[in-house]
């Protein structure tokens, strides 16, 4: 694909992009949503970050590869347990690449 | 006020910066070495700017998808955003509509979470300047670090795997909104459900995933303490 045509197409993502994040920030007052709705959305963090985490983790090439010779889920559930305990940002990343670092490269 | 706001905002994600710097490279080379000129590269991480979209986005124009597919694709991977946008409403719902715009198009995983943890902590917070503090500064160093990456070009081996410091931000981040069991079961079943449902064509999993974790941790919620629900029904 030419970088000409990639134009309408890269628009296209960036309005519908756009629309997404500000459907209900704008809409949010004009429209009643029950009560159940809200009460779980505190849980959308959690369930959305998880679900773009353990498939990193988890699958290489199409397949999950539950062993411990998959070096991203070793360190990633290091890095899980050090979140858990700490509950620190940069100890995290830098634990669990550092785990990651030392299986590759052992 | 507002200035502290922001600040607070900004620092709070900090750490999290980390973890952006080799994934905005890593769109900047990705773009570069797939043949999309730098004006192109710079369109969409102004314009578009998700990284996980961007990156499947130039997967697909590799791999000659059609135009319909990249994005059907696009929008399937940030759909996420809808959900993000509804339970973030609340806080921005005084705001005029060019406020509402702007702070729609910096949200991103990262700033969207942190954000929303920190407004349910401390309730005396100004939502739209630490948002956009938080926001800003995540929006810069996108911004910068895509720069680099597309002068970087294939410097940068890739087996170097800087790609995983994603999941990990990603993984620190979590555990901010992390705080009692129900929350723990819409993780588990996000988690296990996105791998599990993960075959499915165009990402379908990923909506699956999260809709499952939303709705086991409602569920939870809703039949494991029955009464602190009832006693809550006034709200």
């Amino acid at each position: 694909m030419t970088n000409s045509a990639l134009l309408p197409l890269l628009s296209a993502i960036a309005l519908g992009t756009f629309l997404l994040r500000f459907s209900f920030i704008f809409l949010y007052g004009r429209m009643t949503l029950p009560q159940w709705i809200h009460r779980s959305m505190r849980f959308v963090p959690a369930a959305v970050l998880s679900a773009l985490i353990f498939p990193a983790l988890v699958i290489q090439n199409g397949a999950p590869v539950l062993s411990i010779g998959n070096h991203r889920l070793v360190a990633g559930l290091l890095a899980l347990a050090v979140a858990w305990k700490t509950k620190n940002l940069l100890a995290t990343t830098l634990v669990g690449l550092g785990i990651f670092w030392l299986l590759t490269y052992m | 006020m507002k200035s502290s706001s922001m600040l607070r905002g900004a620092q709070t994600m900090l750490p999290v910066l980390l973890g952006i710097i080799p994934f905005a490279m890593i769109t900047g080379i990705t773009a570069i070495n797939t043949g999309v000129s730098p004006g192109m590269t710079m369109f969409m991480s102004l314009f578009i700017f998700a990284g996980a979209a961007q990156l499947a986005v130039l997967q697909l124009i590799h791999t000659g998808a059609s135009s319909l597919v990249i994005l059907y694709t696009a929008i399937i991977i940030n759909f996420r955003f809808m959900i993000y946008s509804l339970s973030i409403a609340p806080y921005f719902k005084k705001e005029p509509f060019g406020w509402k715009v702007l702070l729609s198009h910096l949200m991103t995983d990262q700033s969207y979470a942190m954000s929303l943890a920190h407004f349910i902590n401390d309730p005396d917070e100004n939502p739209r300047w630490f948002y956009l503090g938080a926001s800003l500064i995540m929006w810069a160093v996108w911004q910068t670090f895509t720069i680099a990456g597309i002068l970087l070009g294939a410097v940068i081996p890739s087996h170097l795997g800087l790609d995983f410091a994603i999941p990990l931000t990603f993984i620190a981040v979590l555990m901010k909104s992390v705080n009692d069991i129900p929350v723990v079961i819409a993780v588990v079943t996000g988690g296990v459900v996105a791998v599990v449902a993960a075959p499915i064509p165009m990402n379908g999993g990923l909506v699956l995933a999260a809709i499952s974790g939303i709705a086991a941790g409602a569920l939870a919620e809703h039949f494991g303490k029955p009464k602190v629900e009832e006693a809550a029904h006034h709200d």
